[in-house]
This record gives structure tokens, sequence and C-alpha cells, in this order.
């Protein structure tokens, strides 16, 4: 490559100002890094490393407090030289930026179509006409099948994936030479992620376009770019091609993020006893449209579900977003009632239980809420907080046994007990979730439901929390439910996976050595779907390379392009089928029933029962 | 996500006493509407309590007889009564009077509406339906109806004006709480707290009452102008305090008839109703843009 370098950042420092003494400082310090023309890099770091700044920078859309220094030097000028009318030309027609949120940087109110032809005429001088046929065909290049009627939509008729491509569409109107997306994906499902990252990399190829993309997860990394800068507080701590750097990461916050992808719980599977929740049958059936004057509508988020969970076991729950994860477990904490269905927690019939003995039942099922910020009281020091949980198992402690209980709990989640005097405000994500799990085991329960414990943490902090779990699961003898819709982490640290689609229960499969592959057309689509390391190697059992083969089968694939269907108007027969590549008529008539087809192992879907009833992971 | 996020983070480190301090002064400058009913409040509020100081005797002993019905002078800048009393020392005295029916009556409409609203938020659906039909229908009667029925039901005094005045006020704070407590039952701290087994009653003092709190104090405000407004009104009516005890309305009501010969009779207790009315009403309003975490002053991060 002796290409001349497009862009070049070097020694790019930003500070703001440190009004008020706090200490904000210098938040970008001394970035270097080289994109040549046609080359896609990815810049890659954890929550508050300073990549969105660095993007900012290069556009010179920084807010007006913010002191830049070193160079941006676009074929061969540089930029921060000259005055800042130089970057007026370039932003849009050559630098074009994909934001980090579809949902506001579409303007609600505007067709999509006349807001990318909008562009298109700002960048181009054409006129009406030709701009309109240049935005059919941008739209038609992002792949949104029917471009014509999709202009006219406005974008709440739009899913996030095609506000995602429309968004792609506009940033593309004026042919730029570099794309900076700033996590253009961060707020998709794995499913749809994955076909606008395609998407992504297949238009940069056909246009020759360099990219920079920055994303705080290394997973994606190797799917859209060829070489990866790494950043951690204001720093690129290394930088080279994808695949050999992550192969060998030289930095020590390198070899950290890696290890998080790739690291592993000590699979020792439960003896095989007496389960401690059993779910029979169960349904939650919700109201929506409130409005009075519309005629209220009944869904049924959780239909007919079966689970069971063993005592020291880790059972993992998947499903894309809305196919009521979080309302079946607000059901097992009976937060809401059930509308049908058994559930026992041991003997005991919790369904049955009212008042005083619900309340001292409850204790033994406790569960982690997705949000860990909005499950804690704003107004409640975490002192506070641990004290009540603590109180309502040892009602008649006194202040001092409390504390030294609030302390123990803090130890047990890695927290120091300074923590204690602190509001949900004064803490970080990691610290408020370590908070929400140390109230639930206050009060020593035998089941804890941890709904989405690290989505929105950074990689190595999610994979330390994942291993807190699981250590006091080991000691506690813990039955654990762990929601989340990454497949590739479940698939690491659960003995068993859930995966759920559209309310149901789809596929209830054993992960581990020797165990049956999934079966099930959904599962596999969101195997293939879900982004992991196992290109250089390090991925889960099931993602990784035994079953990437996988990938180019027929069934792993999934209609993207029909979306998610409504709780309103679910499909008749097998919910999956207009994303099914294998559906047949007898699947759009009737719904199958969950059936034993190996050891452990429940399928819902006849088709795949029967071609692939004999794959077998064949694990190191 | 971004650097910037990372920032706004550190600065919302730990709150020091300084900067709480610097919010007030903020938050009073952008709210004028806060700062002027703070101050018309405490100043009435002070000379309700320094009565004795201020203007020493007593406001009902008749002055002599040379003095009835003097115009505002140097001596008496609010003239005098028909029976030689000060006008000044009697609205100064008066104020006492005004503010105890105010806050009384409030605390026992706010008290009343709280515990309906709360105990119909947290019940069955049957309960729930049962306490606010109860409610919309009192507070489908016109509450100057009520008041007034209930009133002339006994014999006029101070105490049954309060009592009457909080009993009829309740409805409207019950809707409010309700309203309230119902939002707050969707919010995963409350959910979270149940999932803990804590008995109704504790979810309600240590989860929900805490919330609730700036609302009922907002609306104590704004109903307190209200309710002296409408103490005035029955001591016009003479349904009021008696004498010797003095009452603006009763003032009013005094020199109702010399509109002409004595209009100081009735002009300054008029205006002291007024400003005691803005004064409480300003104070609501500027309180509720303080505390609504919608303005972005910020009140809501307030440590409890
Ligand atoms: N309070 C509610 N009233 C009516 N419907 C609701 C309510 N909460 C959620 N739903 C609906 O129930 C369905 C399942 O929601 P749920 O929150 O359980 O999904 P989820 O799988 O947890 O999604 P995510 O991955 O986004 O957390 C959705 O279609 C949602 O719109
Ligand atoms: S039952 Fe039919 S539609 Fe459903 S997943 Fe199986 S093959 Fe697809
Ligand atoms: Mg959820």
């Amino acid at each position: 490559m002796t290409l001349e370098p497009l862009l070049a950042l070097s020694d790019l420092r930003i500070r703001f100002p440190d009004d008020e003494g706090l200490g904000a400082g210098e938040v970008v310090c001394g970035v270097d890094l080289l994109i040549r023309p046609g080359q896609a890099v990815a810049l890659v770091g954890p929550s508050g490393a300073g990549k969105s700044l660095t993007a900012l920078a290069i556009l010179g859309l920084l807010p007006a407090a913010a002191t830049v220094t070193g160079q941006i030097v676009w074929e061969g000028s540089d930029l921060l030289a000259g005055p800042a009318a130089a970057w007026r030309p370039l932003r849009g027609r050559r630098i074009a930026l994909m934001g980090q949120e579809p949902a506001t940087a579409l303007d609600p109110v505007m067709r999509v179509g006349e807001q990318v032809a909008e562009t298109v005429r700002y960048h181009h001088r054409l006129d009406r006409r030709a701009a309109q046929e240049r935005m059919i065909a941008l739209l038609a290049e992002v792949c949104l099948a029917d471009p014509r009627q999709i202009a006219r939509r406005y974008p709440h008729q739009l899913s996030g994936g095609m506000c995602q491509r429309v968004l792609l569409a506009a940033a593309l109107a004026g042919d730029p030479d570099l794309l900076i997306a700033d996590e253009p994906t961060t707020a998709l499902d794995v499913t749809i992620q994955s076909a606008v990252l395609a998407l992504l990399d297949r238009v940069r190829r056909n246009r020759q376009m360099a990219l920079l993309y920055i994303t705080h997860d290394l997973a994606v990394v190797p799917q859209v770019a060829d070489r990866v800068a790494v950043m951690d507080a204001g720093q690129v701590v290394e930088e080279g091609p994808v695949v050999p750097l992550l192969a060998a990461p030289q930095h020590e916050r390198t070899r950290e993020m890696v290890a998080a992808y790739s690291e592993r719980r000590a699979a020792e599977p439960p003896s095989a006893g007496e389960s401690v929740l059993t779910v029979r049958g169960l349904v939650v059936t919700r109201r929506v449209g409130t409005a009075w004057w519309r005629r209220q509508r009944r869904i049924e988020p959780v239909a007919d579900v079966d689970l069971s969970l063993r005592a020291g076991e880790t059972v993992g729950l998947v499903g894309e977003t809305g196919c009521g994860k979080t309302t079946l477990a607000r059901a097992l904490v009976r937060l809401l009632e059930p509308t049908a269905g058994t559930l026992h927690l041991q003997d005991s019939d919790l369904l049955a239980l009212r008042g005083a003995s619900l309340r001292r039942a409850r204790r033994r099922i406790q569960m982690v809420f997705q949000d860990p910020g909005g499950s804690l009281n704003p107004r409640l020091k975490v002192a506070a907080t641990l004290g009540e949980a603590v109180a309502v198992v040892a009602p008649r402690s006194g202040r001092t046994e409390r504390w030294r209980r609030v302390v123990d709990l803090l130890a047990e989640v890695g927290l120091a007990a300074e923590i204690a005097q602190r509001y949900v405000h004064e803490m970080s994500g990691g610290q408020r979730q370590r908070v929400a799990i140390a109230r639930a085991l206050a009060l020593e329960p035998q089941v804890l439901i941890a709904d989405e414990p690290t989505s929105a943490l950074d990689a190595p902090v999610r994979v330390r929390l994942l291993r807190l779990l699981a250590d006091i699961q080991r000691r506690r003898g813990l039955a654990l439910l762990l929601i989340s819709h990454d497949l590739d982490l479940l698939e690491r640290f659960c003995h068993r996976i859930a995966v759920m689609y559209l309310g149901r229960i789809v596929e209830f499969l054993p992960v581990g050595p020797g165990v049956t592959l999934p079966q099930h057309p959904y599962t596999r689509a969101l195997l293939a779907a879900t982004p992991s390391l196992a290109a250089v190697g390090a991925a889960g059992p099931l993602t990784g390379r035994s079953v990437r083969s996988l990938a180019a089968d027929e069934s792993s694939r999934m209609a993207v392009d029909v979306p998610l269907p409504s709780f309103l108007a679910p499909p008749a027969g097998c919910p999956y089928h207009p994303r099914c590549l294998l559906a047949n008529d007898a699947c759009r008539r009737a719904l199958p029933d969950l059936v034993r087809v190996a050891p452990e192992h429940d399928l819902r879907c006849p088709v795949a029962a029967q071609c692939s009833g004999d794959l077998v992971i064949d694990l190191p | 996500m971004s650097g910037a996020v990372a920032n706004g983070a550190a600065r919302d480190g730990r709150p020091t006493h300084r900067r709480h301090d610097r919010r007030l002064i903020q938050a009073l400058r952008r709210h004028p509407s806060l700062l002027a009913g703070l101050v018309i409040v405490t100043a009435l509020a002070v000379v309700a309590v320094t009565a004795n100081l201020i203007a020493p005797g007593d406001p009902a002993a008749l002055g002599p007889a040379d003095q009835q019905l003097v115009p505002p002078s140097a001596a008496h800048p609010c003239g005098t009564d028909l029976l030689g009393r000060d006008v000044l020392r009697r609205l100064v005295h008066g104020s006492r009077v005004s503010l105890m029916v105010g806050w009384v009556s409030v605390l026992v409409a706010l008290v009343l509406g709280t515990v309906v609203g709360m105990t119909a938020a947290m019940s069955k659906p049957f309960i729930d339906r049962l306490l606010m039909g109860l409610t919309d229908l009192l507070l489908a009667f016109p509450s100057i109806f009520l008041v007034l029925l209930l009133v002339s039901l006994t014999s006029p005094s101070l105490l049954v004006v309060m009592a009457v005045i909080g009993l009829t006020g309740w409805m409207s704070v019950a809707r409010l709480i309700r309203a309230e407590v119902l939002s707050l039952r969707e919010r995963d701290f409350i959910a979270a707290a149940r999932g803990l087994g804590l008995a109704p009653w504790q979810l309600a003092l240590r989860h929900l009452l805490p919330h609730v709190l700036p609302l009922v104090i907002v609306t104590a405000m704004l109903r307190v102008g209200n309710a002296i407004l409408l103490e005035s009104f029955l001591s016009f009516l003479g349904l009021g305090a008696q004498e010797p005890t003095v009452s603006w309305g009763a003032m009013i009501e005094q020199g109702r008839r010399h509109l002409v010969d004595g209009w100081w009779l009735a002009t300054f207790p008029g205006l002291a109703i007024a400003l005691c009315v803005v004064g409480y009403n300003l104070l609501g309003d500027g309180l509720r843009e303080y505390l609504d975490p919608h303005s972005r002053t910020g009140g809501q991060r307030r440590d409890a």
C-alpha cells in the first residue's frame, strides 16, 4: 500500500475548560491515525474513551468550548492550521457522518425520501427531478426493496434497521471519500445489525470508499474493517491489521478486551437433580391501547412457556427485543399476574400465595432489573437500599449488625464499603448493577433472575460481572436465569439456553461438549448473526468454528426484510414462518409443539427435527 | 460512548454544600416568581409571629372617643375604625388568624387527600373505584355550597371554619396524589421494592411518600392562598371568626357600610388578603417550576 493517506491525524489533543475545578481537562490526548483511500478502519474502545470526540474533530464539529491541538491532515493540508471555513466543502461531500441514533437523526414530520433528496440537491445542485431519481437510486443501493414506496413513508413507519439504511443513503448522497459511522448499529437487534453491517461492507467495497467505523463492540470489527485502532482513555494504544492484531494483542487493554470475548465459565453442569423452579404453560396477557376511545386489545407477550431451573444451574433466555423476555421474568417473580399456567418454587405453588405468605416467598426468587439505575430508588443512599433488603430477612437486627451485613454484601459483589454513602446518580453503570445484585443477594434467594444484566456495559466490565455472578452462583448454589440478546455471551456462561420468539420458547437446548446442535431455523439465524471473535479463534462453542459452516446453510438464513411480526397480529401457525426460509404449508396452518428431540433438547419445528437430528458439536 | 458523556458523569460527582447553595441562588434568579413569593410569604409569617412586638396592645380594645373613623395619618397609617381602634394594629393581628386558618385547613386537606389518594392507588381496583367515586361525587358539588352548608349547621367559630375548609378541600388533592402514585408504581424501583417482599405500608412510607412530597408541598402552597380567601369570605358573611377575634374578612364586612366616609376600613384588609393570596400563589408556582424535573434547572436530584 503506497497510496497517499486520505486522512492523517497526528498528536490530536482535545481539552475542555476545567471549569468549577471538577477536572475535565484533556479527554483526547495525542491520537495518531492514518486512513488511506478505500480503507476501512475500526476505532474501538470502551465508552468515554474519546472515540466520538475524535470523529467530531475530524469534521470540525466540536463544541465551541473545546480546544483542539495537533494536526488533522486531509489530502496533504492541515485543516486545523487553516480557517474554519476550510471544512465546509468537505462535510458531506468528502467526509460524511452516519450518526449514533437513527431516531433523532431523521426529521419525524418529513417523508424519508424528501430528506434524502434534499441532501442530494444540496450537494449536487441538481433540479428536483434529477435529485428524485438520484434519491431512488440511493435507496435502492442500500437494499431497500421497493424504494419508491419507502421514500413516501415517514420515519415512524420504518423499523430501526430501515431507518439506519435511510441514514446510510443520506450519508452517501454526497458521494463521500470517507464515511464516518459512529456506532450505527448499537440500538439494533443482532439479526438486523448483521444485515446492516454486511450492507455497509458491500457498499464501501463497491464505491471504494474509506470507512472509519466507531464502536465499543470488538466482535463486529472483523466484519467491517481491515485495520483496527484500539482506543483507551483518550489514546490509541494499539493499531494494526484486524486479524493479526486480535489474534496476538500486544497492549494490555487490547488483551483484556479480546479476553472478554473468549472467556468461558468452567463448564461444570450441575447434577441432574430436582428443579428448583418449574414453570408449566405460563401465559401472560397484557392490554394495550389505554386511550378510552380505542378498543382495548389484548396481547400475549408470554404464551405457553415451560421452563425449569435446577440448583447451581445457569439457564440463558435469548430473543430479539420485544419478544417477551422481561415480561416472562416479571411474571416469574410475580410482579405481573400470569393469566394461566403454574409456577412452582420447589414444592410451593407460587401462584396460590397471597398477602404475607407471598411476601415471604418473594425472598426466595429475586430479580435484577434490565435498567439498574431505574430499579434503585434515586432518593436513597446505597446503605439505605441494601439496609432495607437486609431488614426484610432479619427484621430484628440492630444498626451495627445491619451495617456489617451491608459491607459484607458490597464486598461480595466486589465493591468498597464507601460506595454505601453514594446515591444512584453518583455511580457508574457497572457499580449500579453490582448494587442491584447485592440487594437481590441480601435476601438469600434460591433463584436469581438477571434481566440483561450487562447490556449497557463495556465488554470487559460485562465479563467481570458475569464472572462474579458465576462465582456467587457456585458459592451459594443458586439457580440463575440469565436474560440477554447476546447468544455468544450466553453460550459461554450458561448450561442451557431457551430461545424465545414472539412470546414462545421455540428451542430449549443444552450447551457444552458432546451435545446436539441448535436446530431451529431461528436459533441458527441468531447464531449466524451474532458477532463474535470466531475469526481469531475466540468465541463460544456454538458461535465458534464448528458451526460457522452452518452459516452458509440455507436454514440459518433469515428473511431480514420481513419485519418482526407484532403481538397485535401474530402470524397464524408457526410464528416464525414469515421469516423462515424452510417454511412449508403446514407451518402456516398449525403451531408446532415443543417436542423433545434429544436429551434436554426441546424443539418447536418439525421440519428441522426431521432434516438434521444427528448433528453433534465437535469440541476440542 | 463519547468523551463528552464521560465528562458529564464526572461533573455529576458528589454534590458539595457550596454547589447546593449556588444552585438555590441560581434557581431564585431564574424563577423570579419563586423569589417574590418567598419574600412575601416570609414577610407575612414574620409579621404574624411577631404581632405582639410590632403592634403591641389589644387590637380589640376600644380607642378614645375622639379617635373614631380617623383617616390614615402619621399616627395611624391605616386610619382607625368606628370604635377608634388602629386599623394597622388590627391588620397585623388579623394576619395570625388568616395564616392559621390557611395552614391548618390545608394541612387537614393534604393529610386526608394524601391518605385517600395513596390508598386508592395502591388498593385493588374495586376499592380504588369506590374511593375515587366518592371523591368525584364530592368534587361535583360546588365547594362553596358544601362549606356554607356545613358552617350553617354549626355555630360559627374559627375551629369549625378550619375543619370545614379542610374537609371540603381534600378531593382534588386525592386525585392528584393518586395519579402521581399510579405513575410511580410503573417505575422499576417501586417494582424492585415490591419484589423484596415489603409490606404495603413500608412501600408507601419509604418509597412512595418521599417522591410525592414535592407535589404535596407545591399543592399546599397553591391552596393556602385559596383557604385564606375562603376564610375571609366566611368571616365577611359573619360565619367565621367572631368578635373579639380579629379577622380580615370581618374587617371588610365592617368597612362595607363606610366605603365613602371610611374607605380605608375595607381597602386595607382587602389589600392584605390580595397580597397574601398572590404571595402564596407565586411561591407555589415558583416551587412547581423549580421542582419540576422537566424544567432544566433541575431540583429533582435534591437529596432527600
Ligand atoms: N406495560 C405493558 N403493557 C402492554 N404491553 C407491554 C407492556 N410492557 C411491554 N409490553 C409489550 O410486551 C411485549 C414484550 O415486552 P418485553 O419487555 O417483555 O420484551 P423483551 O423481550 O424484554 O425486550 P427487550 O429485549 O427490548 O428488553 C412487547 O411487545 C411490548 O410492547
Ligand atoms: S415450523 Fe416451519 S416456519 Fe416454523 S421454524 Fe420450522 S420450518 Fe420454519
Ligand atoms: Mg427486556
